[in-house]
């Protein structure tokens, strides 16, 4: 069976794209490089990202707008965050960042990681310590996944989440030791229930107080282990080291990354992601370096990539919040990110989200609508925002031009039947082909267009 | 779902601009003009004029400068707004402020007569700058529903018909007419009939316009008429000994009352509302007197202490209450709250009733900023310390009664397990103070009101003084001593028996204080990034600053008690 990345050539695939005839550097190129990085775009963000080229702009969005400004933000940003009491404050203050920070990226990035490394607050009960693990992953998001696999390991959540707590000398708990072979750095099958057994014993003597992970000798097998085939007196430490130098974890990381960024349909082979890999081990696990050969390679402008990912209901609320210009109450966000089956610091299980089209249901994707609904014809007070004040700034004097606008700014579908067929069903509501004068009119076309777009099933592809 | 057609929404909004806006210069004009039936008569005059007072124009020039009201320009109540200022300047072909001046220069009546069933008649008078800007208004209220009629034809038709040499108008539930430089307005078709027949009083040449009359809105309520058959009534003895005691004078006023009449006034500096209920010929019942000031003693004055926020006085002689208990309230319920009483009082040590004889009438609370820390760990936000403050006639039976046992309290296991016990003297007053314990480790977060709090108690100068902190006990006590130094100047006619104030500009300092907690709020709720929340913060401070204080007072007579709200320098 053929695939869409038949076409692409290992040596050639991964090399920065440049536009041609075929494969033009339109808005369509700009916002679904924008929607992978921060989420999604304002119209005045698409319109100048026409003006870069493709390698100056994915460049900019991997790197952010600078340490300086990072700092800045996060500074500014420190009183809030020495404020979150609950979970939902701390969700709230992430989506915050999502959407506000100079470096989006990182944070999109750092949800990766809180779904790679899925730990819930369900069971540790402990906003702070969640907190700690979301600033780790924070810090590094970009940085090189060996130092982000080692702070994790001795991340006090998830010493808790994976019964670390438990695990002494003489009673091994094999929970961390499994999952961080599986499903943190080797995937299955790249290890033996002797190597989990072995680490086990070397993870021994971790344990949490308060906010701190400790470690008490007395409670750790200092004995002789023997994982993947290395014999010595293996200490948690070890074990990270020892996952890290098996071939199969940039493998793991490699394919997981491209799942997240590229594309959740078509599936690479080993053959294709060969060159990722292992530019991603010679540079010891670089990820910003990674996340940059991707998004600004011919696979990733290719239609095998574009609009080939479930948005996350993260994405799909702050996507629309993004283009709409919207200033929403985050806390009323990060609920209905609840109940589209997102709860931030409460994954489903130790696997994280499934993602994918597992996001869509028959219950999901109405409250997708209703979101939309309520965006654009209802609840503008949670929302602040209303898509007639941002088409008033554009002169729009004709249906086709509001209905392209509309299209243009959520998903560039803007082919003249889908067009026309949401003209369409505008005139029709509005029962009459002329195009309204009064001005509360004019405001409830402009609104009824918006939703129509938003609701489009292309919609809910990033 | 339905939307208000546009000029009805405009119409409205002018009855809510005028309704904030102005006071009637000729009351007695305006309660003869209407019918005896009248329940709600009310007049405005020159709302604009509210608009242009110092302290309104001062505060929403900071508002819209904020970086909230900024967010907010998408509210769809904002967007309508707009439009009714559009269609003011469509209408009246000038700028819409100088066109709701024109509609609103001579000011606005109103009264609400009731209907035996059917909807009470509501009448309205508009009195514009003219003839010809009342006319040009209407016409474009005309044009514009003719040009919505064309893109929705369910906007009804307006109707017409002549009445003595007029042309009544009714679109829906609205009947109006232009008479001269008037607009007569009705929800009923009788009512703009009764409207027409009855010319309004135009002034007398050189009269009330002339005069300096402080700008301001009246409106009467008349309660007789609005009181329902059978309604409770609060008699005594009552049977609920907590209700007399907290509210029974306010009850038996309000069932007494004949007219609750609501003043708007504004002064050079502050804008007051002044609330005087009239309760006709008939006072209030002898055991009812203790609650409220009488020739005999007044409300005591406000205690002011550095970084006040609020303070409180209450004339309130419960000892006295208590005595008049077979009048007031039933003899089961007494029975009752006395063996509760002593019962509290083997338990504790104190009864509430035993609390409520040794006190004196004169109540008070301050809150206040605090400037000290006695704890090594200083919380991030710190509560305002407060202090009740009440006078004691007999200090030996106060000691005894309730001092002595609250000194036990303290310094019972629970208390000694929580923190620790100081004794100390200042200025010749004596007083205990309890202090948390602090722990080496560091305090869970969440946890750091209890370093706020420092409690303390003092029996001095003829005073009972307890406070959240030392601090504020210390302070009350110099300001006992200042006031005692002054002359006390009761004009004959002042009744007080309760005043309040709240101080805005400390307020916004001590906002200050939970500077974080409000920063979180407006960029996690209200969509607002770190900069602008923080001159969201400053906007509100500025905002408070400019405010002055807010005061509130009661004055009691026999027949009249008095309720003041004020904003603004007093």
């Amino acid at each position: 069976m053929s695939s869409p990345l038949d076409r692409f050539r290992p040596d050639t695939a991964w090399r920065a794209y440049y536009p041609t005839g075929t494969n033009p550097w339109d808005v369509r190129r700009v916002a679904h490089l924008y929607r992978r990085t921060t989420g999604g775009a304002t119209w005045a963000q698409l319109e100048s990202g026409l003006q870069a080229t493709p390698s100056e702009l994915a460049a900019a969005l991997v790197a952010g707008q600078g340490a300086t400004a990072e700092a800045r933000f996060n500074g500014e940003m420190a009183g809030v965050a020495s404020r979150v009491d609950t979970i939902e404050t701390l969700q709230a203050y992430v989506l915050h960042r999502l959407m506000h920070s100079p470096h989006p990226f990182r944070e999109r990035m750092t949800l990766f990681w809180h779904n790679h490394f899925a730990t819930s607050n369900a069971k540790i009960r402990n906003v702070r310590l969640m907190q700690i693990q979301y600033e780790t992953l924070h810090r590094h998001a970009l940085g090189r996944f060996d130092a982000l696999l080692q702070d994790l390991t001795f991340d006090p959540a998830m010493i808790v989440w994976l019964d670390g707590n438990a695990n002494k000398a003489g009673k091994p708990n094999e929970n961390y030791a499994r999952e961080v072979m599986e499903l943190f750095s080797l995937g299955v099958g790249n290890y033996t229930e002797k190597d989990i057994q072995e680490a086990a014993r070397a993870l021994t003597g971790w344990s949490v107080e308060g906010a701190q992970a400790k470690f008490n000798p007395a409670e750790h097998d200092s004995g002789e282990k023997t994982i993947f085939g290395q014999t010595g007196h293996w200490t948690a430490g070890d074990v990270v080291r020892l996952c890290l130098c098996q071939p199969a974890c940039a493998t793991f990381m490699v394919r997981k990354l491209y799942r997240f960024l590229v594309s959740e349909t078509a599936e690479p082979s080993a053959a294709l992601l060969k060159p990722l890999e292992d530019g991603f081990r010679a540079r010891n696990y670089d990820i910003a370096w990674l996340a940059g050969q991707m998004l600004q390679s011919w696979v990733f402008f290719s239609d095998a990539a574009i609009g080939q990912i479930v948005k996350s209901p993260v994405d799909y609320a702050t996507g629309v919040m993004i283009a709409l210009e919207g200033r929403p109450n985050l806390r009323e966000l990060a609920t209905l990110g609840q109940t589209l089956g997102q709860n931030l610091f409460s994954p489903p299980s130790v696997k994280g989200w499934d993602g994918g089209v597992a996001w869509i249901n028959s219950a999901t994707l109405l409250r997708r609508q209703n979101m939309a609904f309520d965006v654009t014809l209802g609840q503008q007070g949670i929302y602040r925002t209303d898509p007639a004040r941002l088409a008033s700034r554009h002169e729009l004097s004709s249906d086709e031009a509001l209905v392209t606008f509309f299209l243009r700014l959520f998903h560039q579908q803007t082919e003249s039947t889908a067009v026309q067929s949401i003209v369409a069903q505008l005139q029709a509501e509005r029962g009459s082909a002329a195009f309204p004068t009064d001005p509360d009119a004019v405001a409830l076309n402009a609104r009824s267009a918006a939703h129509l777009a938003l609701v489009m099933p292309e919609f809910q592809l990033g | 779902m339905s939307t208000p057609l546009p000029a009805v929404r405009v119409i409205c909004s002018l009855v809510a601009v005028f309704a904030g806006g102005f006071f009637a210069s000729n009351t007695q004009a305006a309660e003869s003009y209407w019918p005896d039936t009248a329940v709600i008569t009310g007049e405005i005059r020159q709302p604009l004029v509210a608009w242009e007072h110092p302290l309104i124009k001062d505060a929403w020039q900071t508002v819209v400068n904020s970086p909230g009201y900024q967010v907010e320009q998408s509210a769809p109540a904002l967007e309508r707004l707009r439009q009714s200022q559009q269609f003011l300047e469509k209408a009246l072909g000038t700028s819409w402020y100088e066109g709701l001046s024109k509609l609103s220069a001579g000011g606005m009546r109103f009264a609400l007569i009731p209907s035996p069933g059917r909807q009470p008649v509501l009448q309205a008078v508009f009195t514009t700058a003219d003839a010809e800007t009342v006319q040009k208004f209407v016409a474009g209220v005309h044009a514009e529903l003719d040009r919505q009629r064309v893109a929705n034809p369910k906007i009804p038709v307006v109707q017409s018909a002549r009445h003595n040499d007029l042309t009544a108008y009714q679109l829906g539930e609205a009947y109006y007419a232009v008479a001269g430089r008037h607009l007569l307005f009705a929800n009923k078709g009788d009512g703009l009939k009764w409207l027409i027949e009855h010319p309004v009083p135009e002034p007398a040449e050189g009269a009330a316009d002339t005069e300096p009359l402080p700008p301001g809105a009246r409106i009467e309520f008349r309660l007789e008429a609005l009181r329902k058959a059978g309604t409770p009534q609060f008699t005594l003895p009552a049977s609920n000994a907590g209700q007399v005691l907290a509210v029974g004078g306010y009850l038996d006023l309000a069932q007494r009352a004949k007219t609750l009449t609501a003043d708007l006034v504004f002064l050079p500096k502050s804008i007051a509302l002044d609330v005087a209920v009239d309760a006709g010929g008939e006072g209030m019942p002898a055991a009812l007197q203790p609650f409220f000031a009488s020739p005999q003693g007044v409300a005591a004055p406000l205690v002011k202490v550095p970084g006040m926020v609020y303070s409180a006085t209450l004339y309130r002689d419960f000892a006295a209450l208590w005595e008049q208990k077979t009048a007031l309230i039933s003899a089961p319920q007494i029975a009752q709250a006395e063996q509760e009483n002593e019962q509290q009082a083997k338990k504790s040590g104190i009864g509430g009733l035993d609390i409520l004889r040794s006190m004196g009438p004169h109540l008070r609370l301050v809150v206040a900023r605090q400037d000290e820390c006695i704890y090594r760990q200083r919380p991030a936000e710190r509560l305002p310390a407060s202090a009740f403050i009440v006078d004691v006639p007999d200090e030996a039976q106060f000691r005894a009664k309730i001092l002595d046992p609250l000194n036990k309290l303290v310094r019972s296991p629970l208390g000694l397990a929580l923190g620790f016990v100081k004794t100390g003297t200042y200025k010749d007053a004596a007083f205990t103070a309890f202090r948390v314990r602090e722990m080496v480790e560091e305090a869970p977060r969440g946890d750091d009101f209890r370093f706020s709090l420092n409690p303390s108690m003092t029996l001095t100068r003829g005073h009972f003084v307890i406070g959240s902190t030392e601090e504020i006990v210390r302070q009350v006590v110099d300001e006992l001593d200042r006031q005692s130094t002054l002359a006390v100047n009761s004009p004959a006619n002042t009744l007080l028996s309760d005043r309040q104030t709240l101080s805005l500009p400390e307020l916004g300092r001590l906002a200050q204080e939970f500077k974080d907690r409000t920063l979180r709020s407006a960029i996690l709720e209200r969509g607002l990034t770190v900069e602008e929340g923080e001159r969201e913060l400053e906007t509100v401070t500025d905002l408070l600053s400019r405010l002055g204080s807010f005061n509130a007072e009661t004055q009691l007579e026999a027949h009249r008690a008095t309720f003041r709200l004020s904003l603004g320098e007093e």
